[in-house]
């Protein structure tokens, strides 16, 4: 019913958006707000495995719309909000959600705040990660923007300290100081990813705290820029056990992650109409369970991709990207394909015009550590009645539409 | 008679100069490249201690290719792409395209915290110009 409803509610988000679209030349003019939007929908296919949805037999559960407001109030003070949908496989759901809302007051270039709910710095395209507009790629790489992870670190509700510092020759220094929290729904990636490790029913995700800080710096090499990002959150769980017949009743459980830490480092030369970027991530979960016979819960993974686009006409761009994610559990097998996902990509992206581009993107993929079990069927997958294949393809196509 | 034509042409655009312009009630006269680059990629919102609110472009074209490309450093392209990224996340509002000099005069005129660009040779009167400089000589680092 919540999907229907959904489902309903982004048609209409659409709606207004295709009705918007022409008239946003005149209603810029006139009305004492910018309002911009986009919509997209995409496609996904794998030869083998179900990745982002029953890719296996072809999916379309792979949308986005968002529309925003915002208004300039002076010089240094500027408020605005967005509303966003998506739906990714069992993700999102096109359930309608606050992206962002806040205002942001600018005291210098070198020092602004922003308090609200503000999108979450980490590497330097998590906070565009959802705008397909802003990349060549469809699939950002998975090794540092894992979607699994999304929901707890895309956006939160807090405020943050931000400016740009001149260094007197050695260029510039872009800083963001964040912190906040967040409550979040049992439908979101991290939940699904609870309940994927096991028989859970996750009902509430309660992100206690999230802080970091995010570095950019622009050196004097002209094009280069080098960037650090640290995160920290505790995120608390709550749900109930699954219950199984004449042996286990269902019962309430707890966990509390109260160490999440991701690191990322990152790069990019830009040279012309070729843009080369790297990133590598790590993180560090620890925390502790109520659930009868669990184990402390201690958990690390890293990645680390190397992304090449180019723009071969003003219309045209290609890219290609190698990524390579990686579980790291306590005498862990690095060769067991379900500890690792290495992905080589190739995308072709077209602009029809300057609001609406077509992209398609092919992946070759070896191994399978970021698939959901509850998206490939079989008990103990994959290492039960189904195995999952270690050699697979996936192609994407998406469509996107802006105004 | 092409040959004539080509070097006029040549000739036109080696001799094609951009003016940068703000309010005549600006205080601003003078930025250095960087100051330009880091306005109109949306990083400050200053220019030589000018609070600038408003960013007029030409409509895309030449005039726009060649100005961010010699002034700012980057293509049509990746300049688009970074204020989609501004919209998106809501840290800015797409600068303000203009399809004459003319209209950028006109827009300039209306608002005193905005700033544009127009070829040295189009009118421009009851505006400011802003001298360009490089502190440290060179191109734009970025």
């Amino acid at each position: 019913m919540a999907r229907a409803h959904g489902f309903s509610a982004l048609r209409g988000l659409v709606a207004a958006g295709c009705t918007l679209a022409p008239c946003v030349p005149i209603a810029a003019e006139t009305l004492p707000v910018d309002i911009h939007g986009f919509v997209s929908q995409g496609y996904l296919k794998s030869d083998e495995n179900n990745y982002l949805g029953q890719s296996q037999r072809g999916s379309f559960d792979f949308n986005e719309a968002g529309v925003n407001v915002s208004k300039n109030l002076s010089p240094q003070l500027r408020v605005g909000m967005q509303l966003f949908a998506r739906d990714l496989g069992t993700l999102g759901g096109d359930q309608i959600t606050l992206d962002w809302a806040y205002g942001d007051y600018r005291i210098s270039d070198s020092l602004g705040v922003r308090v609200g709910r503000i999108r979450e710095p980490g590497g330097f395209y998590n906070e565009t990660r959802d705008i397909d507009l802003a990349r060549t790629s469809i699939l950002l790489p998975q090794s540092v923007y894992p979607e699994n992870y999304r929901d707890v670190l895309s956006s939160y509700n807090g405020g943050c300290v931000y400016g740009d510092v001149r260094l007197a020759g050695l260029g510039s220094l872009d800083y963001q100081l964040f912190g906040g929290g967040e409550k979040i729904g049992s439908n979101s990636s991290v939940a699904q990813a609870v309940t994927d490790a096991g028989a859970l029913s996750v009902s509430s995700v309660d992100v206690k705290y999230v802080m970091g800080a995010g570095l950019v710096w622009t050196t004097p090499l002209r094009g280069l820029r080098l960037g650090a990002t640290v995160t920290k959150l505790a995120i608390d769980y709550s749900g109930q056990t699954t219950a199984i017949p004449f042996f286990a009743p269902s019962q309430p459980f707890h966990i509390t992650l109260d160490q999440l830490e991701q690191f990322i480092v990152s790069a990019e030369y830009t040279v012309g109409d070729l843009i080369v970027s790297a990133e590598g991530e790590r993180i560090h979960v620890r925390g502790t369970t109520d659930i009868p016979g669990q184990p402390e819960i201690r958990f690390d993974s890293g990645g680390w991709y190397l992304n090449a686009d180019y723009r071969l006409t003003h219309k045209l761009g290609i890219g290609c990207y190698y990524s390579e994610y990686y579980s790291v559990a306590p005498n862990g097998d690095s060769h067991d394909p379900s500890m690792y996902q290495r992905d080589l990509a190739l995308t072709c992206a077209y602009d029809i015009t300057d609001n609406w581009l077509v992209k398609v993107e092919g992946h070759w993929i070896r191994g399978y550590a970021a698939l959901l079990q509850q998206e490939n069927l079989g008990p103990g997958f994959p290492f039960g009645s189904k195995q999952a294949e270690t050699d697979w393809v996936l192609f994407a196509a998406k469509t996107t539409v802006s105004f | 008679m092409l040959v004539l034509a080509c070097l006029a042409w040549l000739g036109s655009q080696a001799n094609a100069e951009t003016l940068i312009i703000v309010s005549a009630d600006a205080t601003v006269a003078k930025a250095s490249r960087d100051d330009l680059h880091d306005l109109y990629l949306g990083k400050r919102s200053t220019l030589g201690g000018y609070a600038v609110s408003e960013l007029v472009v030409r409509a895309d074209g030449d005039a726009h290719d060649a100005f961010v490309k010699n002034h700012l450093g980057v293509t049509a392209s990746q300049f688009k792409t970074c204020w989609k990224k501004m919209v998106f996340t809501g840290q800015g509002s797409y600068p303000v395209s203009c399809a004459t000099d003319a209209d950028v005069v006109e827009r300039i005129k209306k608002d005193k915290n905005a700033i544009g660009y127009i070829d040295a040779a189009s009118p421009h009167e009851g505006v400011k110009t802003v001298a360009i400089g490089e502190p440290d000589g060179g191109q734009p680092k970025r």
